[in-house]
């Protein structure tokens, strides 16, 4: 079991600039960095768009002061061994040989290769969203929303950190990753599988629940399932976008 | 005017609350700057955010200057007795907390004019039902973006409806998991895919 209470993360006012400027409506959810640089070469020569910038910059410097002071990041997660995969269903079991069973529905072709899933839940604590909520009711959509991004991103490099630990698993091991699996965010494998995943974790250790519609609390947490195993080819953990029945219009994809 | 409404879509805060207050110095009607520039200035700002010119940022800065502008005049408005268009009560439905899509619409309908009573997120079928009964609006809208709070809004929407069976207010659903489908199956009046069509939406029920 691997439990962190304080995982040191740092974020600078320029990933949050660059992740406002990426405009998933625009790309289709492709990152558009080319989008980005013609949009600041256009904004040298325009007042009143330069304006713009300079105005986001201080606001987001701002409110990525305000919100360091109040990002929680903590972790827990554990090794589950795969014992077999039968009719969509997967059978782990952990430590103690106690098994569980998850439906993965269609993404459990993702697991056919593995051997060891890493169970996981991760967490910015519930400060940040109460600020964005208050922002939002005294009708302040640009703070609120600016907020919002900084736990996004937050929370996306926690789940780089997590990518890491399996990662570094894997390789001493010889072996290869599987893609980023989370109940809700995957085809077949709904957001009521969240309460399955979760029982698996002593998740009230980094002062999360899960309430009566699946939803993890606070609400910039994340769980999710990453395989290792010998036959993955993979080095780094991927994502299963391309096997989305949303893939055209999603706008979060990778 | 024309100053005004760049201000204003460039997100110039401070001086669009300037040239508001100059131009009324100057004797304009209050009520032409509203619909004559900050009103469809919005509106472009709207269709520019809905084409991909504009990023969700510039949205929100253009709003908050439209706001700066609206604190000099809706005291003016009000003081003349002058109403809003209309009043909508708007919410995400209970268990769900995601307001990015919601605080869109609340945009889109407060930058054409319309009063919008927010309730904010996780909201109860009661706390709706109270304030439809309060503010008599012209319609409702309920976010989701959950699978889960899909089931949530059904069951608001059916309460709702049964509360306010004489009065039949009109209810509009909006989130990324829903469709028109849904919106028939839970009777509910409109499915908004986006702000500009909640907002249309709301405009032909004047």
């Amino acid at each position: 079991m691997l439990i962190i209470k304080n995982i040191d993360i740092h974020l600078s006012t320029e990933e949050i600039l660059e992740s406002l400027c990426n405009n998933p409506q625009k790309t289709g959810g492709k990152k558009n960095t080319k989008k980005i640089k013609h949009q600041q070469k256009n904004i040298k020569g325009d007042f009143l768009a330069a304006n713009i910038v300079n105005k986001m910059s201080d606001i987001v410097e701002l409110c990525l002061k305000k919100s360091r002071k109040c990002i929680r990041s903590k972790l827990v997660a554990r090794w589950f061994e795969i014992k077999e995969i039968k009719d969509e269903k997967v059978y782990f079991f952990g430590l103690n040989k106690k098994s569980l069973v998850l439906d993965l529905g269609f993404s459990s072709k993702f697991l056919k290769e593995s051997n060891t899933a890493f169970f996981s839940v991760y967490t910015i604590g519930g400060e940040l969203e109460a600020k964005e909520a208050k922002a939002s009711l005294k009708g302040d959509y640009l703070e609120s929303y600016i907020y919002d991004i900084i736990g996004l991103l937050y929370l996306k490099k926690i789940g780089t950190f997590v990518n890491e630990i399996v990662e570094k698993k894997a390789h001493d091991l010889g072996w290869g990753v599987g893609p980023f699996l989370s109940p809700g965010s995957v085809h077949g494998w709904e957001l009521s599988g969240q309460n399955l995943l979760c029982s698996a974790l002593p998740i009230n250790e980094i002062d999360v629940h899960i309430n009566e519609y699946s939803v993890l609390i606070p609400h910039k947490s994340l769980s999710c399932l990453i395989a290792i195993g010998s036959k993955y080819q993979k080095k780094k953990v991927g994502s299963t976008c391309d096997h989305c029945v949303s893939k055209e219009l999603c706008q979060m994809k990778y | 005017m024309k100053k005004l409404a760049e201000y204003i879509k460039y997100g110039k805060g401070v001086e669009t609350a300037n040239r508001v207050k100059q131009l009324i110095n100057e004797g304009a009607n209050p009520e032409t700057l509203l619909n004559d520039a900050m009103i469809p200035v919005m509106d472009e700002v709207g269709a520019l955010f809905q084409s991909g010119e504009f990023f969700m940022p510039e949205m929100l800065i253009a709003a908050r200057a439209m706001q700066q502008g609206m604190d000099i005049i809706k005291p003016i408005l009000v003081a003349k007795g002058i109403k809003p268009m209309g009043t909508v009560v708007i919410g995400t439905v209970e268990g769900d907390l995601h307001d990015l899509g919601k605080n869109l619409v609340i945009i889109a309908l407060e930058g054409a004019g319309f009063k919008v009573v927010d309730l904010g997120v996780d909201v109860p079928a009661a706390k709706f039902i109270n304030a439809i009964k309060d503010h008599n609006p012209l319609a409702v809208g309920l976010s989701a973006l959950l699978s889960s709070t899909m089931l949530v809004m059904k069951d608001t929407v059916a309460k709702i409806q049964k509360a306010h069976a004489e009065k039949k207010v009109k209810i509009m659903i909006g989130g990324a998991p829903l469709n028109n489908e849904f919106a028939q199956e839970i009777n509910a009046d409109f499915f908004g895919v986006d702000p500009a069509s909640a907002k249309d939406f709301v405009r032909s029920l004047l």
